[in-house]
């Protein structure tokens, strides 16, 4: 069976808040952050509408005490931020976090500050590169044990997760820090924008006339240990991660597959491992990006796995954009706090029922009771990964 | 626990070299400050429209996937694949689109989508028709070793049997051109000097591919068994040796176990002297000692290729001799562990102990 894994620290900063009880606060107050584009200048007109972190460079690097000429990628910089608050509320000792495992993820890395030194020369060295964010972290956090970076697009940071959630249950490793950072920046911008995936307008998740999505950032770290460590320890156990899968669609480079195999796969896994029947799914944090693609993908892959028993379900996307890479790590604090909080964060901007989905999102903040949430997350090249966070206090 | 073996493995790199088993014939080097492979036959590998969308990174990787998972290999139940840039030309190709685009200018997203790293994990998924786990591990200078640990922990604990774990990176010019900026490239000037002991600062840049099958079942065709992997981003202990003799504690070895080393060093007389308290110990007087950067150049995921030449010689007991560095003092060393270990300008530490299974 292997240890039970607690989460004992979380640190978040998002287009809701900078911290933990900020975008607590804006998820319970439904106060969506999603504004045209302001912190640097695209060659999209007019500025696309994005979920962006209010603080500029200029105030994160400050806060972390960097001179203003040095040269510091804002994913690393939002990185900082929420690894610092995972690491305060886990309270670990420096020798701990000194021992932890760094699994982190990123999409774009430094890619900000890369597209911006044309001719690429006056740069420097790897800042396009995702695992120079991660070292940028160890050096900052003096943390000198096994790293790595995850890159599997928009579900990496997911899987940062799902191989933390191995490592403290097969015991190799006392504690595990991971999540993920990914910053806007003009090459996603572009990029999104170049497969037609954008929304002029709000997102609308799960609603018939969704027109695509809208890109955001932000960065969620969540430190991991064993249930009986935490507990020995004293801590405060926010969550279990009970069970974490991923498949793959083999399907398409981009596009999920129609008979959403793969996130059929990943949920039907997750749950084997949780040892849970599908009946026992509270909520569901969807992926629920607002393509016509994945939306319809994820509909199926619930009616594979629920049947006409859909539990609650809600994308949070609509207060928060795609956060990609970071947006599995962002998602499972934000079911993290479903659980502490006992409550259903709605899907926003729902209006018009899917034509082959009987059941609506959740549109309006609900208290329910919550035993299990589960979050998937999805990324190009058909990777599907569900996570499944049970209440601490069962 | 499991046991860790090599089931299959292919390269892209050919060894000129009569002493170690030939691989493909596709290496060139051009002799400069870079070297290139040159591409195998894509022909006949993908159908046509889905080759002419799809990067020559991505179509190397399913090439070498190609070549190990046959009939007979064991059953594939995930996708591992480490890289420090992915298709690193295709991500320059978008940035210069966009960059030299009028606003709202439509481009064409294949770029974008195929700089995405873990495009390489989902074309082989297609390729193979694959629903496994798939992750993409992208770790600068310890993608392989970070990769490779993973894959390793979870088949020690059985959670998989068996793993494709393909290791990748290709030669990019904008990458090389800020590298040689910085002066991390060997100047042109010095390109002729003695690999080793070289004189002269900087490195040879390159690129290079391997995929292997990774299971914990020891079978008919299995080449090797893993014993360790183990990397740092920063090292604590005073050297490169003091750090493997302590890691080779765990295992009750010690260096004079040791039969044939790898070591990494890349012509950088600035760094490749991290390396003397391996490569001048006493310990080591009955080991041979290879260096493999002259063949394959440095890049991310480089330390690959001296898994491959060490899995070789475990396989054939031959050592490639213009490889060599220092002989075995011993007449007729029988080859049983293999070390090999890295770092990349002072940092990025890793040592991996590959040991004969006869």
């Amino acid at each position: 069976m292997g240890n039970r894994v607690a989460v004992t620290g979380v640190g978040i900063i998002s287009s809701l808040g900078t911290n933990l009880s900020h975008n607590w606060l804006s998820l319970k107050n439904t106060s969506p952050k999603i504004q045209p584009l302001k912190h640097f200048k695209s060659n999209l007109e007019p500025a696309p509408l994005v979920g962006e972190v209010s603080l500029s460079n200029t105030q994160l690097k400050t806060e972390f005490k960097f001179p203003q000429n040095q040269e510091i990628s804002r994913t690393t910089l939002l990185a900082l931020k929420a690894v610092q608050e995972a690491l305060d509320m886990s309270n670990l000792t420096p020798y701990q976090t000194t021992q932890a495992a760094f699994i982190s993820a990123t999409s774009v890395g430094g890619m900000d500050i890369h597209e911006k030194s044309l001719p690429y020369l006056n740069t420097e060295v790897n800042f396009r590169y995702p695992g120079s964010n991660s070292f940028n972290l160890l050096d900052y956090f003096n943390i000198n044990n096994d790293l790595t970076t995850i890159c599997t697009a928009c579900s990496s940071s997911a899987n940062s997760i799902l191989m933390g959630y191995e490592y403290i249950k097969y015991n190799q490793f006392k504690t595990v820090i991971v999540g993920g950072s990914d910053a806007l920046c003009n090459f996603t911008l572009n990029g999104f924008n170049a497969l037609m995936l954008v929304s002029k307008e709000l997102c609308m998740p799960f609603d018939a006339n969704r027109t695509g999505l809208n890109l955001g950032e932000g960065a969620a770290y969540l430190v991991l240990e064993s249930y009986e460590d935490a507990i020995i320890q004293q801590k405060t156990i926010l969550a279990e991660i009970v069970g974490a899968a991923n498949a793959n669609d083999a399907y398409h480079p981009t596009a999920s597959a129609p008979n959403a195999e793969g996130a059929t796969l990943s949920i039907k896994n997750a749950l084997q491992l949780a040892h849970i029947n599908p009946s026992n799914i509270d909520y569901i944090n969807c992926h629920g990006t607002a393509t016509p693609n994945n939306d319809q993908t994820e509909a199926e892959a619930l009616k594979n796995i629920f049947g006409d028993k859909i539990p609650k379900f809600s994308s949070t996307k609509a207060f928060t954009g795609h956060c990609l890479a970071a947006a599995g790590a962002i998602e499972a604090v934000f079911s993290i706090l479903a659980l502490q909080n006992q409550v259903v964060f709605p899907n926003l901007n729902f209006k018009t029922p899917m034509p082959n989905l009987q059941q609506n999102p959740v549109s309006t903040l609900t208290h329910t009771p919550l035993q299990y949430v589960l979050s998937n997350s999805y990324g190009f090249g058909g990777n599907c990964t569900s996570l499944i966070f049970k209440a601490a206090h069962v | 626990m499991s046991k860790i073996y090599i089931a299959e493995m292919a390269s892209l790199v050919s060894f000129h070299t009569n002493n170690i088993k030939k691989t493909r014939p596709h290496a060139a080097s051009d002799n400069s400050q870079k070297i290139i492979l040159k591409n195998p036959d894509f022909a006949g590998l993908l159908p046509a429209n889905l080759s002419r969308r799809t990067s020559t990174i991505i179509k190397r990787a399913i090439y070498l996937t190609n070549q190990i998972v046959k009939t007979n290999a064991p059953e594939i139940q995930a996708i591992h694949i480490a890289t420090g840039g992915g298709s690193q030309d295709e991500s320059t190709k978008f940035l210069e689109n966009f960059a030299q685009s009028l606003p709202n200018a439509i481009l064409s997203p294949q770029p974008f989508f195929l700089s995405i790293q873990n495009a390489i994990a989902g074309h082989i998924a297609m390729f193979l028709n694959l629903k496994v786990p798939n992750f993409t591990f992208c770790q600068n200078n310890l993608s392989f070793e970070s990769a490779l640990k993973y894959t390793f922990f979870k088949l020690q604990n059985n959670l998989i049997q068996s793993c494709l774990f393909v290791s990748i990176d290709e030669f990019n010019q904008e990458n090389f051109n800020i590298m040689n900026a910085h002066q991390f490239i060997k100047n042109i000037t010095d390109i002729n000097d003695t690999f080793y002991p070289s004189k002269s600062p900087g490195h040879i840049a390159g690129e290079g591919g391997e995929a292997y099958i990774l299971t914990n079942q020891l079978t008919q065709n299995t080449i090797a068994e893993i014993l360790t992997i183990e990397f740092k981003y920063k090292l604590t202990e005073i050297n490169i040796k003091d750090f493997i003799i302590k890691e080779l504690s765990k295992y009750q070895l010690a260096l004079k176990d040791m039969d044939l080393i790898l070591c990494g060093l890349n012509s950088d007389c600035l760094y490749d002297n991290m390396y003397d308290s391996v490569v001048h110990s006493p310990d080591l007087d009955n080991a041979t000692i290879l260096q493999y950067k002259s063949l394959c150049g440095e890049y991310f995921t480089a330390q690959s290729t001296g898994f491959y030449i060490g899995l070789n010689a475990l396989q054939t007991q031959m050592i490639p001799e213009e490889l060599v560095i220092k002989k075995s003092l011993s007449p007729n060393p029988k080859i049983n562990y293999v070390l090999l270990c890295n770092q990349f300008r002072g940092a990025e530490f890793s040592f991996i102990v590959l040991k004969s299974i006869t």
